[in-house]
């Protein structure tokens, strides 16, 4: 038997070490029950922030902001209604409860979905949160709601041709029209964003104003563009008709972008290009004269003014009065391979390279005889996009340096192409400038922004013939005309006339004064310097006033 | 118990008013609870893992009766019979927790479970009972018996059992059982420069722990960083407190079941809080601080020191390990997975845990005259 000591004294050691035990174990239970206090009743926010739901489903897809940095198009997490039709044990009465909470949705419409011999289904997408809320809280079995992207438009309208849409696929939106297609693959990394060289504020003067127009000559359709014509970027593109892509899946074909994919022929905007390559060529100067007394009869065709001097014009009235045979004359001086070439480097024969899908190509004579050279020489037999037209005459006010035109945002234009003479383009300045002094484009005019361009109006082509009803009206326009900064381009798609224009439905009752609405209002955007009393003095150093009696025989002058 | 006067002297009757019935009270508490949130959590996990819909509740169902005729078998357990009982529970889960570190079935990165048919057996969890009290018996015997070289066996038999506990490896297991062995060493009268040198070892240990099981350095990692690869499961543990607020959003009302993959076991405790509110859980951290605090008061009187060692070690280890689950799903110490006695989903746990208070019923009965051990 072995010896036993008394179990008292380890006894007593062993209470006094317990009883710190017992301590240590309520403390630790004490912090516990601090820390439970401290996340349910101090931490103030109980929903689920932005951040956390969009982590629980993050969006696939960038932005599209304008140069400015607004939101053009950006994604936020929506619910699609799901089903899975296995799960589901009495189609009609699901269908109706659905029906019955979604008013939007048919009985009709939503028993098919769920007939589908499928596993799965969607019965529709993007629902809002009441929707879900409503959908959620008839807890249907085999029904669900699943996370997607959704695409939206903060501008709708506004901005539709230019951004363009997606559409849903297996693999997240995919982008199918405008820069969403465009910039599809770098918006499909949602860390990148695009930045577009539009400026939404001038986008939407623009499009208020041809819209007003549209709507008071009963066009059926319209287009305008604002390009900087130094560094080539469009700071804004108006197609109208247009289309909400928030609501609307497709667009039909009068709703295409008039402004970059139609191409038509422009008409008298030309002949300032005509007269610019005989400038630069010295094929003729502003003085030169050209017999418009009668029409010209040449290759089987005639060729005639709209309203006719009938008699001998200067180079410059050729211009302010828009004498087609003027125009004919001079453009068969230049002949049809130098002004071709001219053409070509203006961009107007090929393709431009806008960063969009809806970009027309140009309808370019197969073979270029004689005739064509003339009437390419006041805009017909040779079809461009307003977006062309609007960057060949902002290069020959930039100084005769062509830049090709983009939709991104951009300090300097990568590569630039001198086309015409840094005289040539002062000569034309001062001629765009007489245009809106004394020719057709005085309605484009105001006080703070002179403005210089030149009018156009086509006649369409219907069933292959020309037809006098119909008409593209143009206006294209450069401001501020003593230092150009951008150029602005307005046309309205077959302008009815009103009492109110005395009956006539020509580009300077209608498309004028759409730029001279314009421009005053996106001037102070733009940042502009608004011109002195003695703003027109720089024309006296290109045509000194005497002159001026050379150049209009009229008595005008 | 009015039926019941004192003067009955019956078998029975004895019992029920020897027993501390408050400790009794308390666990019908948890374990009703934990039923309530089995039932509630269980489907969704059950729907996470592929399982039937009442799985979890229904195996839970049937556990629970063995549970409770476990516990109060144990609790009429005389002294000598707790100590012959736990030796064979502690001899026994030994050689299983030995076997399955060669013919266990993998779970989530460790070889803990024997499969027995329909019912898997964690034969680690029951080590921690007999452990506790074989320990308290051999460590009275060094306290007792002059000569005793029981000291020597305690730590040879810690040392088996930690080895076992490695190669599966449960470092968390480990833990429990080398701090349950320490504290009891400590009560039993360990030199307190020793204690302070295993104080130091202990926190040496944790550091080797860290190092050596990447599993382990992970947890700690993303404990210290707010943001490893294990954040998931802590962030949704969080955030179902939040969203409990003082009253809960409901029985069955939580979402957290739905994501967390543990939500019927590691993570019952955030289950609570974010359907029963923090008024609930800090209800059931005081019903786990009344069975452990109650235990060790009535131990004040006892004069038994193996009676004593024992519950203090069995109390100590059901303590522990409500304290380490509660603190992990509050994010106060790293994550560690382990079951929340009596409220928890688990066969094993669940008996595991009826044992042990069981012992501590039968040891911490008011016994009159001299226990027989030693």
């Amino acid at each position: 038997m072995n010896r036993h000591r008394s179990p008292s004294p380890a006894l007593a050691l062993a209470r006094k070490r317990l009883a710190f035990g017992i301590l240590a174990f309520a403390a630790s239970l004490s912090i516990l029950s601090v820390k439970l206090v401290g996340l349910s009743t101090l931490t103030p926010d109980k929903q689920p922030s932005t951040e956390q739901v969009r982590s629980e489903h993050p969006v696939q897809r960038g932005d599209i902001i304008d140069r400015n940095g607004r939101l053009l198009a950006t994604s936020i997490v929506s619910r699609a209604l799901v089903a899975w039709p296995p799960q589901i044990d009495d189609v009609e009465v699901v269908a109706a409860q659905l029906a019955g909470a979604l008013p939007w949705l048919s009985f009709e419409e939503i028993r098919q979905r769920l007939s589908l011999s499928r596993k799965f289904v969607f019965v529709a997408r993007r629902l809002t949160p009441q929707d879900q809320k409503a959908v959620l809280d008839l807890g249907l079995p085999g029904i669900g709601l699943k996370p997607e992207d959704m695409r939206i438009y903060p501008y709708g309208r506004l901005t539709a041709h230019v951004v363009g849409r997606t559409k849903p696929s297996d693999a997240g939106p995919v982008g199918n029209a405008g820069a969403e297609q465009r910039f599809n693959a770098i918006l499909s990394d949602p860390a990148q964003s695009v930045q577009l060289s539009m400026d939404i504020r001038i986008q939407h003067i623009l499009r208020e104003e041809l819209a007003r127009a549209m709507e008071y000559f009963s066009a059926i359709g319209a287009a305008g563009l604002v390009l900087d014509i130094r560094t080539g970027e469009v700071q804004a593109m108006v197609s109208l008709p247009d289309f909400d892509p928030n609501r609307q899946a497709s667009m039909d074909e009068t709703q295409a972008n008039r402004a970059s994919l139609l191409v038509a022929e422009m008409g008298s905007t030309f002949k300032l290009l005509t007269l610019a390559t005989a400038l630069d060529q010295g094929i003729s100067s502003l003085t030169s004269r050209f017999d418009a007394t009668t029409p010209i009869r040449a290759f089987g065709h005639r060729i005639g003014d709209y309203r006719g001097q009938n008699r001998v014009l200067s180079a410059a009235e050729v211009i302010i009065h828009s004498s087609n045979i003027g125009a004919a004359q001079i453009a068969e001086k230049i002949g049809a391979t130098v002004f071709r070439d001219y053409l070509d480097k203006l961009g107007l024969m090929s393709r431009p390279a806008l960063e969009l899908p809806e970009v027309g190509h140009p309808i370019v004579p197969r073979t270029w005889r004689p005739l064509t050279t003339m009437t390419v020489g006041f805009g017909h037999g040779l079809s461009v996009s307003p977006l062309q037209t609007a960057a060949a005459i902002g290069a020959l006010a930039n100084d005769g340096v062509a830049v090709p035109v983009t939709l991104l945002r951009r300090a300097a234009p990568a590569q630039v192409q001198r086309v015409f003479s840094p005289e040539t383009s002062d000569k034309m300045r001062w001629m765009m400038r007489q245009v809106v002094l004394r020719g057709s484009g005085s309605r484009a005019d105001n006080a703070s922004y002179p403005v210089g361009g030149k009018t156009g109006t086509a006649e369409k082509v219907v069933n292959g013939r020309y037809d006098r009803s119909k008409r593209l009206s143009s206006f294209v326009g450069v401001f501020p005309i003593a230092e150009p900064r951008y150029s602005i381009f307005i046309m309205l798609d077959e302008p009815k006339a009103r009492k109110e224009t005395f009956g006539f439905a020509t580009a300077a009752w209608n498309a004028v004064p759409v730029a001279g609405a314009v421009i005053p209002r996106v001037g102070p955007i733009l940042n502009l310097p608004t011109a002195g009393p003695d703003s027109d003095a720089w024309m006296q150093d290109i045509v000194p006033e005497p002159f001026l009696s050379q150049l209009f025989t009229d008595g005008e002058a | 118990m009015s039926l019941m006067p004192r003067t009955d002297r019956s078998w029975t009757a004895q019992w029920v008013w020897t027993v501390d019935r408050v400790t009794i009270g308390a666990v019908s508490a948890l374990v009703a609870l934990g039923v309530v949130l089995i039932a509630t959590a269980g489907p969704a996990v059950a729907e996470l893992n592929g399982a039937p819909r009442f799985h979890f509740l229904f195996k839970h169902a049937l556990f629970l009766p063995v549970a409770l005729a476990l516990l109060a078998g144990c609790a009429l357990l005389s002294p000598v019979q707790v100590l012959q009982v736990a030796g064979l529970v502690c001899i026994g889960a030994l050689l299983l927790t030995l076997t399955t570190a060669f013919v266990g079935s993998e779970n989530k990165g460790a070889q803990r479970w024997l499969s027995l048919g329909i019912i898997g057996l964690q034969p680690s969890e029951f080590l921690k009972p007999g452990m506790a009290v074989m320990s308290a018996w051999l460590f009275a015997h060094y306290r007792i018996v002059v000569g005793s070289r029981a000291l020597w066996i305690a730590a040879a038999l810690l040392a088996v059992v930690s080895t076992a506990l490695l190669l599966q490896p449960d470092v968390g297991m480990t833990f429990m059982v080398v701090s349950v062995w320490f504290g009891q060493f400590a009560l039993a009268g360990m030199p307190a420069l020793a204690l302070a040198a295993l104080v130091l070892a202990a926190a040496i240990g944790g550091v080797v722990a860290y190092f050596g099981f990447s599993h382990v350095s992970n947890r700690v990692d993303a404990f210290l960083d707010g943001g490893g690869s294990d954040r998931y499961q802590i962030g949704r543990s969080l955030e179902s407190f939040r969203q409990g607020g003082l009253v809960g959003q409901g029985p069955g009302e939580g979402t957290v079941k739905e994501t967390l993959p543990d939500a019927h076991a590691d993570f019952i405790f955030a289950v609570l809080g974010e359907e029963f509110g923090l008024l609930v859980c800090v209800a059931v951290i005081g019903l786990y601080g009344l069975v452990v605090c109650r235990g060790a008061f009535r131990l004040m009187a006892e004069e038994n020191l193996f009676a004593f060692l024992a519950v203090a070690g069995l109390l100590a280890s059901f303590g522990l390990q409500a304290f380490i689950n509660m603190a992990s799903a509050l994010e106060v110490i790293p994550t560690k997975g382990t079951t929340l006695p009596f409220l928890s989903y688990g066969g094993s746990s669940l008996c595991a845990a009826a044992i042990t208070l069981g012992f501590v019923l039968a040891l911490n009965r008011r016994r009159y005259g001299q226990a027989e051990v030693l």
